[in-house]
Formats: structure tokens, sequence, C-alpha cells
């Protein structure tokens, strides 16, 4: 069965037709199902917690990256399988995931072509594309191994599913292609300093460093200082922190030109 | 890992170690190594291993490829070929099948280059630790 949850930008004016289509196509598809709308006051987590109680069912965000991530973490595990349909052109899970923008996503979600992907763990909270923290307070323990010390970095971005850069607008064009790989056992561990530009507000995150872990621990360089860190845009946690794959996955509905 | 446009298997994965930070401990990688930024303990990969200019390595090494162009203090230990650049300064002993070294490049240890240079160092050692005993 398909449930479909609309974004809240979505109820803009400016959106009707691009819903009025998506629907069209949808219905012609025959993949039409429950529609809900998301509002301040309904959340995402409480809609897909409802919709997971009925039986194979396939869940589809219709919008923004930030509520994709968001309706991923309650369907860890679960044997549901997750759908987006792209509202963004910026959005970097479309690119990632190889899905095109509006009603034309419609015909990926039909084809059901489906990928197996995993999630981030920090300090037992979940994330779905990756978390990201300033380097100058922070020290790293990777595998337990070795130490990773920034010196003259600014961003530190441990990645599950993204784009292999800071930004849509990095300085690093190669990276636009690259994704990193969130069916192998490994996180990615990406570091950027700013661009040498002039004027700060053209100045785009660059890359530094990357490395690939397993294990992070993030611990703060002062014991008295805890420093933040989001993950997937919405959500922050505190130092100490460790960074692991959870063990649990989900069912994403891919296209064929998808990075991962 | 990367994947599929970049076209980065596990195997040949680049790990960058940046100018901005420095890494301590014990290092093991699987695919390719970029070094810009400085690591201090022991380096293993089973790739290839590119020191650029301006990087520096305090540590024992083992690579399939080594190509240096910046500082090392320790010993190479690498089962195919060591390149090293005209920036390069090598304070080590190297181990190699092939070497190369480029005009300006310096140098302080011993080199043991062939098909047999690995081997031949591993027996040199067991035949020292057989004396040792011996002597005890």
């Amino acid at each position: 069965m398909y449930f479909y949850i609309y974004d809240s930008f979505l109820t803009n004016k400016k959106y009707a037709r691009t819903i009025s289509k998506i629907e069209t196509r949808v219905a012609r598809l025959g993949i039409d199902g429950k529609k809900r709308q998301l509002t301040v006051l309904k959340n995402v987590k409480e809609m897909v917690n409802d919709m997971l109680k009925h039986e194979s069912s396939t869940i589809v965000i219709v919008g923004g990256d930030e509520t994709f991530y968001a309706a991923a973490i309650p369907m860890a595990g679960s044997r549901a399988v997750l759908g987006f349909i792209p509202t963004d052109s910026h959005s970097s899970a479309a690119h990632v995931l190889g899905l095109p923008l509006n009603e034309y996503a419609c015909d990926v979600i039909s084809a059901r072509r489906i990928e197996t992907v995993s999630f981030g763990k920090v300090n037992k909270q979940y994330f779905f594309s990756s978390l990201e923290f300033t380097a100058h307070k922070v020290v790293l323990n990777a595998d337990d191994t070795y130490q990773i010390i920034p010196k003259r970095v600014k961003s530190i971005k441990v990645i599950n599913l993204d784009l292999l850069q800071f930004e849509q607008l990095s300085e690093e064009p190669d990276f636009k292609k690259m994704a990193s790989n969130p069916k192998d056992e490994y996180l990615e561990v990406l570091m950027g300093t700013p661009g040498q530009k002039f004027l700060f507000w053209q100045r785009k995150e660059k890359r530094d460093s990357l490395f690939f872990v397993k294990k992070l621990k993030v611990d703060a360089k002062n014991p008295k200082d805890e420093v933040k860190i989001t993950l997937d845009k919405n959500k922050t946690v505190k130092t100490p922190a460790v960074v692991e794959l959870a063990q649990e996955r989900l069912k994403v509905i891919v296209g064929k030109d998808r990075l991962i | 890992m990367l994947g599929k446009e970049g076209k980065i298997k596990p195997e040949d994965a680049e790990t960058i170690i940046g100018a901005g930070v420095k890494v301590e401990g014990t290092f093991a990688a699987f695919g390719n190594v970029i070094i810009k930024g400085q690591l201090l303990g022991s380096l293993e990969t089973k790739s290839r291993l590119e020191l650029r200019e301006g990087g520096r390595i305090e540590a024992d090494i083992t690579a399939k490829n080594a190509s240096v162009g910046g500082e090392v203090k320790g010993n190479l230990d690498v089962e195919e070929k060591i390149e090293l650049a005209s920036t390069a300064k090598v304070s080590g002993d190297l181990t190699c099948r092939v070497l190369a070294i480029e005009e300006g490049a310096v140098l302080n240890g011993r080199c043991s280059v062939g098909s047999d240079a690995a081997s031949s160092v591993i027996q040199e050692e067991r035949e020292e630790e057989r004396k040792e005993r011996k002597k005890e």
C-alpha cells in the first residue's frame, strides 16, 4: 500500500500546479494511495509510525531533503520501503539516489528499483544522511587505532548517504559526481577549509581530507567545552560522542542514474 | 567508500590526509593514500601511497607502491616501486623491487632494490636472530 506525505511548504499556492501534476501522474501509473499533509502540528515521525502499522507499506515523501531524512529514521529496521519525490532542484538526496524532479520521479517510484542502505548512529540517535560540526575544538579518534587532529580545518562532516561535498556550491566540481556508499560498512569523514576568496561570503568550503572509518569518537579538546553536532541538519547532540553505523537497514527506491 | 560514478571501489578508494590535518597512531588503509599533511606512528596500505610536497611522515611504511615528494623519517617497505621526486627528503631504509630517484632528492639510509629485495632483508634479519640465539 502506498502512503504519500506532503512536505509542509507544499501548502504554498505556488506549488499547486506541481502537486496537481504529481497526483495526475501517480494516478495514471496506478500507484496512488493515502495522502497526508505535514503541518506545524503534525510531525513526520508520528505520521510514519502510524503508516508502519500497515503491512508491506511504501511511504513516499513529496518535498525536501530534510523531511525525507526525518521520515527515514522511524523506518530503521522495518520492512517498509521509502520513496522520494523531490520538489527542490538543489536536493542532494535526489542527486545521490538518481531521482528526477517533481512528477518525473513518479516513474521511478513506479519502477520500484530498490536498494538497501544503512543508518548512522551517534550516542544512540540515528542519522540517515550526515552530521556536521566545527573542527577547531575537537579531537577525533578513529577505529580506536589512530587520532585525527584537525589543525587548519574549519568543518567536519561524517557521511552515511550524501554527496562528498559540504554544500551545493562546493569548490570541488568533481565531488558533485561522488557520493558516499551507504551499502558498505564505512562512514566517510570529510574535512573542509574555506576557499581563498577575498569576500567572505564567496568562500565556499573546500575539501581538505577524506577518511573512511567504522567508528569515530568525537571529543572536545578542552573537557569543559561541549561541541554541538548537527544530525541531518535538524537535530543536535553534544560531545563526547561516538559515531558508528547502526545495524538497522532501510529499503529505498532509487533511479537508474543513482550514485550509490 | 566512494559511489558508482566516482568509479572507485573499496579496494582503490582514496584516503586523503590534507594539509590541515595531523594523524597520530596506527593508520591502515586498503586503498590509495594521499598525504599532504602530517602522519606519526605507522602506515600500511595495500595500494599506493602518495606523499605530496609539504607532507611529512614520521612512521615505518608498508605499501604496494610509493611516490614520495615530501619528508619521510622511517623505513619504507614497498612491494613494487618507490619513486622519489626532486622535493623528497627520506631518512630511513628503503626496500622495494624498483627504485626511481629524481635529481635533487635527499636520501639517508640503506636501499635494498630488486626482485629478491624484500625476502633478502627478511633473511638477513633471521640470520642475525639466529646468531644472537647461538651467543645466548
